[in-house]
């Protein structure tokens, strides 16, 4: 079977109508769980899994799909409204879509992270069917050095994206990094600054620290300066749509972040969020406007939005091609197929066409429903900014308490929030970027136990991990990026004082 | 009327002193608490478990993922919840018999809980790339010899089972391996499937599809007998090495359960592993279903306890 006649017959299984009921019901708890911080998609896919018994394993699948990618649609929501991400994919959106909001353009944020979305969706199935096997291969030629250096090189170079010195970054980082190193230390399990607490030693939760650097520090600001959350005057339909202008400019982010997600999607562990600041960074570099960055960019919404959409179609790559799950959600998807005796492996698209091909298939149906399930919302989820600024302040402390609260039933998340809070209300008053903390929390422990896992291979040296052409190129970068802008300004030559055509 | 009242009340009381428990139990749901995330390979079994217990068990069983902490968060919060029956757990021999030895937690030896039923044994194989110039396991250890360190195997994690059958391996034939721990099977499998490892100790399920496909072989089992997926794989009895350790799954309960209690989940979990769809399960990923009740599970678990203890700490393991 070719990849076009596979995705014909996908075509079919998925519009059969079980298979399209359990893509439609999917979708839905998807964008639910997105909008509404603090319970993700995985945690929804974790509470279901007992239902899929009744499911046959397809269906079982194609629901479990549609939680996956539907909840990166509603993820952007609270971002962009009030500056509150509902998990760690969406924290880069609330650095353009809520000063967009500020200024009016709430309607216009929302309704290009959803077309976003969906075009990333679109291509991912492309992404799938076509490369996917070639992609999944060459994944595999990534080990723990390859992976250090990944991340290594990601910090360097997003540690700029924020446009604070270098010193600023690398604080933030540093602080970020430190808190990742709390819990049970990867390798041999010692528990670290956990001072006797169990909970601890699982470690610092990223949804509270992302709420709590974003939402809650928000609101403190607010309280202090006595400033207004964004507000909308009426909802009409042409202030809600993105103008054209807002659109030419959004195209070029949308296919740049939907191919960069998709590609970082096979990253193992935290790639959608990787993926965000990613393709933050490039959009800020190859604007137009830079200087708009930080005030409402448009492609700084739209890149971010598609890649987080892109990178679950990449991470869908392994799970579908070589039966193994690279991330925790793929690894539910994983357990719906299994709870059914189904084992993927790489004899899958062969084993099991309607499987492969239906779930590939649902993608692109899965993906339409969203987009006309969520664009008539945007109405809805803007007029919320009507609410009186008292009741919408107090509305988002109880959702971001709630939200902390449902991911562990833990009091000691609660804590981390409002800390987080209270830190990131602090840092914005001193101009440093809480971005950099929720990124490093993010890849800090995955640089820290690759490290040790290339040490284990190398006995102790760490020469190994520039022995090794990816990783040397990798590690290069980093440097380059974080030497570069010290060296142009050592010449004298900034950015502003370059000639034109310069990028 | 009143005489009706008062001989139901009378009735009720001796009811009640007869039997305190064993009647009345389950009133209401029970919590089954899984100590790993949903959808990893203990969580699959609960459910399956939790699926094939419902026609012997009048209530239902909920499962409820409390990871972390290699299993030992979910497994304290068993042990320090109220023995009545209705907050259970699915361990695995590592959380309860190699954990105590490595960090102080609220349980030590099996004497800190109650034993309910042993339930499957997970069997443990060692593989390679099948483009690897070993085509036996005696020419990998062979090949090890002659260059020590220079191969390279990978554990789902240190101080999990199959890491110490790696130890084992490497003191029984005399040979210098260099261990990688990764986090979990899903780690491990593509790093040899990549080649940045040159064999991996793991469960069956986890290599069976790569093997089927032809881009993985077994060498050799860590099993009494030959495992029926992998029938040309000889154990490592058959090559003269003493290696049977395998993972094993079991239900507990908190230390103080009355036994009556325990009993009747024993009773309904025994005939659940005869459900013709747990047996499905169990052939299909390899497993070995060995229902054990709760005294001779616990004879079991201080042999482990005691041998794991020896173990852990002649590799270092142990608590500083």
């Amino acid at each position: 079977m070719t990849a076009v006649e596979g995705l014909l017959y996908g075509l079919g299984v998925a519009l059969a109508p079980a298979n399209l009921l359990a893509c439609f019901v999917g979708v839905l708890v998807g964008t639910v769980v997105g909008v509404l911080p603090g319970i993700g998609p995985i945690g929804a896919m974790a509470l279901l899994l007992p239902s899929t018994f009744a499911l046959d394993p397809t269906a079982a699948l194609i629901m479990f799909a549609g939680i996956y990618y539907g909840a990166m649609y509603g993820g952007s929501t609270t971002s962009i409204l009030v500056n509150v991400p509902g998990e760690a994919a969406s924290v880069v959106t609330c650095l353009e879509g809520y000063q967009m909001a500020r200024r009016g353009r709430a309607g216009a944020a929302l309704a290009v992270s959803a077309v976003g979305s969906f075009v990333a969706g679109t291509l991912g199935v492309v992404g799938l069917v076509f490369v996917g096997r070639w992609l999944a291969d060459a994944a595999l030629h990534f080990g723990p050095p390859e992976y250090f250096a990944l991340t290594v090189a990601g910090l360097a170079v997003l540690s700029r994206l924020s446009g604070t010195s270098l010193p600023r970054a690398a604080l933030m980082v540093g602080l970020g990094l430190a808190l990742g190193t709390v819990g049970m230390e990867p390798m041999s399990g010692v528990s670290r600054f956990t001072f006797g607490s169990l909970q601890l030693s699982q470690g610092i939760e990223l949804v509270p620290v992302a709420m709590g650097l974003f939402g809650i520090a928000e609101i403190l600001t607010l309280a202090e300066q006595r400033g207004r959350l964004p507000r909308v005057s009426s909802v009409r339909l042409r202030e809600l749509l993105p103008s054209g202008e807002e659109w030419r400019r959004s195209l070029a982010p949308m296919l740049r972040g939907s191919a960069l997600g998709f590609v970082v999607g096979l990253v193992p562990g935290p790639a959608a969020v990787l993926s965000t600041f990613l393709s933050y960074a490039v959009e800020r570099r190859l604007a137009r406007r830079p200087q708009e960055f930080g005030h409402g960019a448009i492609e700084g919404v739209a890149g971010p939005e598609a890649a987080n959409n892109g990178a679950t179609a990449g991470a869908l790559v392994p799970l579908l091609a070589l039966g193994v799950p690279f991330a925790p959600a793929t690894a539910l998807l994983l357990a719906a197929l299994v709870i059914h005796g189904v084992q993927p492996g790489p004899l899958l698209a062969s084993q099991r066409p309607d499987l492969f091909f239906g779930v590939a298939a649902s993608l692109y149906v899965g993906n339409v429903i969203l987009l006309v399930l969520n664009l008539p919302l945007i109405g809805l989820f803007v007029s919320l900014l009507r609410l009186p600024q008292s009741l919408l302040v107090s509305l988002i402390v109880l959702l971001a308490m709630v939200g902390t609260y449902s991911v562990n039933n833990s009091v000691l998340d609660l804590w981390v929030l409002v800390v987080m809070g209270v830190l990131g209300w602090a840092l914005r008053r001193r101009g440093f970027e809480p971005a950099l903390i929720v990124l490093a929390l993010v890849l800090g422990p995955m640089m820290e136990k690759t490290l040790r896992q290339t040490l284990f291979m190398a006995r102790g040296d760490p020469s190994v991990v520039l022995g090794r052409p990816l990783t040397l190129a990798l590690l290069a970068a980093g440097l380059l990026a974080v030497l570069l802008p010290a060296l142009r300004r050592a010449r004298g030559w900034t950015p502003a004082q370059a000639p034109a055509g310069e990028p | 009327m009143v005489h009706l009242v008062r001989s139901s009340v009378a009735l009720l009381a001796l009811a009640l002193l007869v039997t305190p428990v064993a009647a009345a139990y389950p009133e209401r749901p029970v919590t089954l608490i899984c100590p790993f995330p949903a959808g990893g390979a203990m969580d699959i079994v609960a459910r399956h478990l939790v699926e094939a217990m419902k026609p012997h068990f009048p209530r239902p069983i909920t499962v409820v993922n409390r990871a972390g902490a290699a299993g030992t968060i979910g497994n304290a919060e068993v042990v320090q919840a109220r023995p009545d029956g209705y907050t259970i757990g699915i361990s695995a021999v590592a959380v309860l018999t190699v954990q105590p030895h490595r960090t102080d937690l609220p349980y030590r030896g099996p004497d800190d809980y109650e034993p309910i039923i042993k339930l499957v044994n997970l069997p443990i194989v060692f593989a390679v790339r099948a483009d690897h110039p070993a085509k036996t396991m005696r020419e990998f250890l062979q090949m090890a010899r002659s260059a020590p360190g220079r191969l390279r195997v990978g554990s789902p994690g240190i101080g999990t089972i199959l890491h110490l059958n790696l130890e084992m391996l490497k003191a029984e034939a005399g040979v210098d391996l260099t261990h990688v721990p990764f986090a979990g099977g899903a780690e491990s499998v593509p790093a040899l499937l990549g080649g940045h490892i040159e064999g991996l100790n793991a469960h069956p399920s986890e290599v069976l599809p790569h093997v089927q496909a032809g881009k993985v072989r077994v060498l050799a089992v860590y099993q009494e007998q030959r495992n029926p997926l992998f029938p040309d794989a000889p154990t490592f009895r058959e090559l003269g090495h003493d290696l049977t350790l395998g993972v094993y799954y079991l239900l507990i309960a908190p230390r103080g359960t009355p036994p009556a209690i325990v009993q009747v989940i024993h009773d309904a979990a025994r005939k659940a592993l005869e459900e013709p769809s747990f047996v499905a399960m169990a052939k299909q990923r390899g497993y070995v279903i060995e229902s054990k009740g709760p005294e001779p599970l616990r004879q079991e678990l201080w042999d482990s306890y005691r041998k794991n203890e020896v173990l852990i700490r002649r590799l270092g393991l142990g608590k500083k």
